[in-house]
């Protein structure tokens, strides 16, 4: 280098001041680049999270953000589910029922979820948001013959590997744990819906 | 005409002669991870392939004002401020894509592959070969998942780029898990490696 003859205090601020200038520059492009694609990435999640809204509850026409202040739902097996959010349906300005947003950790993190509730407090449907468990094998609870299990069932749903009876499901054989989260996910929203519609009568 | 037979060297040693993964081995963590279907190795192979330009061709332009010292450091930031660019135009443009790699985007500045060329190669060399052998190395990378994950997702979920191959039935799913990742990784380095002793042994 030809820099080695000089003094080495001049040396290490030279590449102090090298240093700075490259991550400076670097960090205006970034932010650059952020500035011009920030507003995307907002449209696209808000624009998921409703058309998730929709698909959970197909009836309403309208959806207001509800200031839950519960936290986050304790399951019997004693795992923290948290609540992202909790909608309440609306239908010619009637409520028709709650979509709750919850997020339980699965196999391979956390399974972003939405369910649909209607006033009876019966599942109407659920969207999974996002999650990343395993591709082929945690991924199945996003089969339709899984999902389906849920509509129309209320109160505490168990899971059991055999054929199931009423507030029943089936797990998935081999993805138990992302199956099992999935289940915790949708108890907690219907824990909170029960808490929404409880707190008003 | 000189250029053109230069690009062709360049493609033959990123493809074959030394392709980065079934070769040089480098990369192995997003190779397994990303090589579960055909349309994430597609994604993950142009991520990475468009930071290898670019990050070839800055550092082979700064490569003489970069002190030695801190070249690792100034690459890396380099090479952090590209990854950080596609990942977000990534988020905006094609989150489908964006959400099914996850987290391996980001993991993309530390794949060696690109750290290993800017070492071994950019910092040597002038910008545009520089660049040219990051999209020949990058088409190497992409070329590579994509036969690993061709193989892992017909026999590991029954599917070719999304479409049942087999009506919905899943033949192996254990090509689809980590295991049988490295299975099909090392069938396709020993092919490789069989193939090229072919070729010396010929000569």
């Amino acid at each position: 280098m030809q820099s080695s003859s000089k003094k080495p205090k001049s040396d290490i601020l030279r590449l102090a001041v090298t240093l700075c200038l490259i991550a400076g520059i670097t960090a205006a492009l970034v932010s650059l680049v952020n500035a011009i694609t920030a507003p995307e990435i907002t449209r696209r999640n808000e624009q998921k999270t409703a058309e998730s809204l929709k698909a959970v509850m197909p009836l309403a026409d309208e959806f207001e953000q509800y200031e839950y202040t519960g936290g986050s739902i304790i399951s019997d097996d004693g795992k923290e589910v948290a609540v992202d959010g909790v909608w309440r349906a609306k239908s010619n300005n009637e409520y028709i029922g709650f979509c709750v947003k919850v997020s339980p950790k699965g196999y391979g993190g956390e399974i972003e979820t939405i369910v649909g509730i209607d006033n009876d407090l019966e599942v109407t449907d659920t969207q999974i948001v996002s999650m990343s468990e395993t591709s082929g094998i945690g991924t199945k609870i996003q089969d339709e013959g899984f999902l389906s299990q849920f509509v129309g069932k209320s109160g505490k749903i168990t899971g059991v590997s055999s054929a199931p009876s009423k507030d029943e499901i089936q797990t998935i054989s081999g993805a138990t744990k992302s199956s099992s989260a999935f289940l915790r996910g949708i108890n907690a929203a219907l824990t909170v819906a029960a808490q929404i519609s409880g707190g008003e009568n | 005409m000189a250029d053109k037979i230069k690009f062709t060297d360049f493609l033959k040693e990123g493809i074959v002669n030394n392709n980065p993964t079934f070769v040089q081995l480098l990369g192995m963590c997003p190779t397994l991870a990303t090589s579960t279907s055909l349309l994430n190795a597609l994604g993950m192979g142009a991520a990475a392939t468009f930071v290898l330009i670019c990050s070839n061709f800055v550092i082979s332009l700064l490569r003489k004002l970069i002190p030695q010292k801190i070249r690792i450091a100034a690459y890396i930031v380099i090479i952090a401020g590209f990854v950080t660019m596609i990942d977000l135009l990534m988020q905006a443009f094609v989150p489908a894509l964006s959400n099914s790699l996850g987290l391996f985007i980001p993991l993309i500045v530390v794949n060696c592959i690109i750290l290993a060329r800017a070492e071994s190669f950019a910092s040597k060399n002038k910008p545009l070969p520089s660049a040219l052998d990051g999209l020949t190395m990058g088409i190497g990378f992409t070329i590579a998942l994509s036969c690993v994950a061709t193989v892992r997702e017909i026999l590991g979920s029954g599917t070719l780029l999304g479409f049942e191959l087999f009506g919905g039935a899943v033949p192996l799913t254990i090509f689809a898990l980590p295991a049988g990742g490295f299975l099909v990784l090392g069938f396709f380095i020993a092919l490789v490696q069989f193939l090229k002793g072919r070729k010396d042994g010929a000569k």
